[in-house]
């Protein structure tokens, strides 16, 4: 790890610590912020170190809330089944849209924009599809509250819940990075065809890098259907959590293990102590901020936040660091 | 003299590929560039272009420094290039191509006139006019490409390996074509690996070798053994 | 019956969207770069002409003569000063900057005119026709109308004109174009002003047309990408035919299809012709 790396661990960590002492509107918002890192990671495993961008993670946040949410609703199957299973679920649509990527030569843009249709595609189907409730969506009833039903009764529960999904989700981020896995997924991320003939698979790379991303946005779609106790198209399958979850990993830094949560933690916050503060007279002020935000990065931080502190820390120098985009 | 390179050097991000290569052309001359494959040669051609910045060293065309010149204005100032792959415009028709080229001339009377001169010189070319140029075999795209860069009247034509990957019917109806050109009396510089044709049509040669300049000779001084050693040494 | 109305409309649909897309092809194939802010100019241009119909009571269709021009400058501007300086140092940052404008635009918008919903009635509003026997709204048809002869206008001066041939051989060729003496740069830049200014003519007669929402630029933006991958991303007529494709298959989906399934055709085409056809696939930025 690089030693802007440790620094960001350090002030996520202390992060992490502070919301225990405010009250529950902050903890709150540390567990959506959380949550967003988290999903921000994921996406970036499958975008940031593989290339493999998408624009429609709706689909496996979707899957992930519906395929718990509807289990329990329908049987009262456990949540945490159905967590398992919709993360299951997602990882196998990855793996399907990775693979029809790679064997139609469906890349760069045209795979994103194929990513958002099979999105889309959910959505509208779970809108009209009663059984999944249709567009009135799904109220959950709670259960027992505690661990074995993954229920949240208080800011605090979700939070930590919030915290250990983030955790895993840098804990298979970082593993990727740091194993001779990430070096084959960087690899085809700068060139499929060398990458190929150097013997790396580029579809075992895209499939695998899908699979995870998807799994683990899938298990925050549960998380998050829990902490909602409500099932909704929009929310789930809808492009919001995308859209949010691409911009914050930008101007953090794609392609670096904490560049996603840096963005988060530094975006998600702000833009939401905007819009409670200032939303009554000025709408639209949380999302002025994300665009500002993300137009001044480019022209200031082209490589993220991650990658700029790397570079005036000194490591311009060195070979390929984490935090230096695709070039 | 009508082009001088002094001590030119260029590259591309951290690599150069050119190192202080200096050569002169004057009027009327048809000057051949040879060496084998990344020696710079086509580098070359586009710093004289204005596609890749020199840095270091001088370029200059009629007298002027063309450094800060856009590839534009060099085009305008006469200096034009038929680039290396051919590059015609395959969307467009082969009339559509040669008026491109001759954006030179300001008015579009002057264009329609050198229109129809190079439908004389090439009358194949004129038989293809309305064909989309992207359809045509290589060969014929290598003759309106000549004609494209004539259109503009060029006080210096420079040629990126013209024959490269064309049959040699092909081949020898392009060294007719050159040859007719240097007839007319156009300054040319040739960039080629068929040392054949470089004898057949230049008066003088340069080697390059991994960016340098190894030999400077007339062409009758070039013998077998010295480019050999040149290329391979 | 039910068919031939589907038909109508969707045709109907389909060239207004094709003409939207115009646009982004010509930015695409010239400059190299999918304009990800392309449907939220296309809600300035539709909320200006709400705007100036609201305060002074002008014509949609009559502002649009002022705001294509305008519109036109700004897609200048901002390929100036935004895209020009960026794109050298990063590919992608272009495209990033693009998302940016996009967001801070529907952020400005949402402010000065609010979450509602919005039209702005032109003459013709609220006023019917029937073609083949099928009933349309007026606005509807002239705003195909307008398509037509935009297309139409669009592909004469591509083919016929002067700066019609220089852009479209930047577009074949980067580096021929430079050899021939082109000022690539500059025929960049009015591609941009071209592309935006299409957005500035059409978007205010479809202010009765389509619903006016601050946050509608994404949503149009992606028709649009999506309308270019179908089409090939390459000529005019690819537009179009891209255009027909997404307009007749919402159309006809909404209606044989029950519920939203409808709405999911276009998609599904989508994929389809990803599937199907290896050369719709469009690079994030086209390699030049």
């Amino acid at each position: 790890m690089t030693r802007v790396e440790y620094g960001a661990c350090l002030v996520v960590l202390l992060g992490t610590l502070a919301p225990f002492w405010l009250g529950s509107y902050w903890l709150d918002i540390a567990f959506l912020t959380a949550m967003y890192a988290g999903i921000a990671s994921a996406w970036n495993v499958a975008g940031g170190f593989s290339g493999t961008a998408s624009f429609g993670h709706g689909l496996f946040f979707g899957i992930g809330a519906y395929t718990s949410g509807a289990l329990f609703y329908h049987f009262g199957t456990s949540p945490w089944l159905g967590l398992v299973l919709g993360a299951l679920l997602a990882a196998l649509a990855g793996v399907l849209i990775a693979w029809c990527g790679v064997r139609y030569s469906i890349r760069g843009l045209s795979f994103a924009v194929l990513t958002l249709a099979f999105a889309e595609i959910a959505w509208m189907f779970v809108s009209t599809f009663e059984p999944l409730g249709a567009s009135r969506g799904i109220s959950l009833p709670p259960g027992a509250p505690g661990l074995a039903s993954l229920q949240f009764p208080s800011a605090r529960t979700s939070f930590l819940a919030g915290l250990a999904f983030l955790a895993l989700c840098q804990a298979v981020a970082w593993t990727v990075h740091v194993t001779p896995l990430g070096f084959r997924f960087r690899a085809v991320r700068e060139n499929e065809k060398a990458a190929q003939a150097m013997g790396i698979n580029p579809v075992l790379v895209r499939v695998t890098a899908m699979a995870l991303s998807g799994a683990l946005t899938a298990i925050a779609g549960t998380i998050y259907a829990q902490y909602l106790l409500f099932l909704d198209p929009r929310t789930f399958f809808g492009p919001d959590v995308t859209i949010k979850v691409i911009l914050f990993t930008l101007v953090g830094g794609i392609g670096s293990v904490w560049g996603p949560v840096i963005g988060a933690a530094l975006l998600y916050p702000a833009g939401e102590w905007l819009r409670a503060a200032f939303g009554g007279q000025v709408p639209g002020l949380d999302i002025l901020f994300y665009g500002s935000l993300v137009m001044v990065c480019c022209l200031t931080f082209p490589s993220g936040i991650v990658g700029t502190i790397g570079r005036l820390v000194g490591h311009a120098k060195r070979s390929p660091t984490p935090g230096a985009p695709a070039a | 003299m009508l082009l001088e390179l002094d001590a030119v050097s260029a590259g591309y991000g951290k690599i150069v590929v050119l190192h202080g290569v200096s050569l002169a052309v004057d009027g009327g001359e048809c000057v051949a560039v040879l060496g084998s494959n990344n020696a710079g040669k086509s580098t070359l051609l586009r710093v004289i272009s204005g596609l890749v910045a020199g840095r270091g060293g001088r370029v200059s065309f009629d007298g002027d420094d063309i450094g800060p010149d856009s590839p534009g204005r060099r085009v305008s100032r006469g200096l034009v290039q038929v680039p290396e792959g051919r590059h015609v415009f395959a969307d467009l028709t082969v009339e559509e191509n040669l008026l491109l080229g001759g954006l030179r001339l300001r008015s579009g009377a002057r264009r329609r006139a050198r229109l129809a001169e190079m439908y004389d010189t090439f009358p194949l070319v004129a038989r293809l006019r309305h064909r989309q140029a992207g359809t045509l075999s290589g060969g014929e795209q290598q003759l309106v490409v000549i004609a494209r860069g004539l259109m503009a009247e060029p006080k210096i034509l420079m040629l990126d390996e013209p024959t490269l990957g064309l049959s040699p019917v092909a081949v020898d109806g392009v060294l007719d074509v050159l040859l007719g050109i240097r007839k007319a009396g156009t300054t040319m510089v040739v960039v080629e690996q068929n040392v054949q044709l470089c004898f057949d049509l230049c008066s003088r040669g340069y080697v390059l070798r991994q960016g340098r300049v190894v030999m400077a000779e007339s062409m009758d001084r070039l013998s077998a053994d010295g480019l050999k050693r040149a290329y391979f040494a | 019956m039910l068919f031939v109305a589907g038909v109508v409309q969707g045709i109907v649909l389909g060239i207004i969207l094709a003409l939207v897309t115009s646009g982004m092809t010509l930015i695409y194939r010239v400059t190299g770069i999918i304009n990800f802010a392309h449907g939220a100019l296309m809600a300035v241009a539709m909320y200006l002409a709400f705007d100036l119909q609201r305060s002074w009571g002008v014509d949609p269709l009559l502002s649009s003569l002022a705001i294509g021009p305008l519109m036109a400058i700004v897609g200048w501007t901002l390929f100036q000063v935004l895209i020009r300086p960026i794109r050298r140092r990063h590919h992608l940052l272009a495209i990033q900057v693009l998302l940016g404008l996009a967001l801070v635009i529907e952020a400005l918008l949402l402010m000065r005119y609010g979450a509602d919903m919005r039209t702005a009635e032109n003459v013709f509003s609220g006023r019917f026709t029937t073609v083949l026997g099928v009933g349309i709204e007026l606005t509807r048809i002239v705003a195909f109308i307008v398509s037509v002869l935009g297309l139409t206008a669009l592909g004469i001066a591509l083919r016929r004109s002067d700066w019609g041939r220089r852009l479209r051989a930047t577009a074949a060729d980067e580096m021929a174009a430079h050899l021939v003496g082109i000022s690539v740069t500059r025929v960049e830049a009015w591609t941009w002003g071209i592309g935006v200014a299409i957005l500035g003519f059409v978007g205010p007669v479809l202010a009765d047309v389509f619903k006016m929402t601050p946050d509608m630029g994404l949503r149009y933006t992606i028709v649009a990408l999506m309308i270019v991958i179908i089409g090939g991303g390459r000529t005019m007529l690819g537009t179009i035919v891209g255009g027909l494709v997404v307009g007749l298959s919402e159309t006809l989906g909404l209606l044989y299809l029950p519920g939203s399934y409808g709405g999911l055709m276009p998609y599904a085409l989508l994929v389809l012709v990803l599937v199907v056809n290896p050369r719709a696939t469009l690079a994030m930025v086209r390699g030049r």
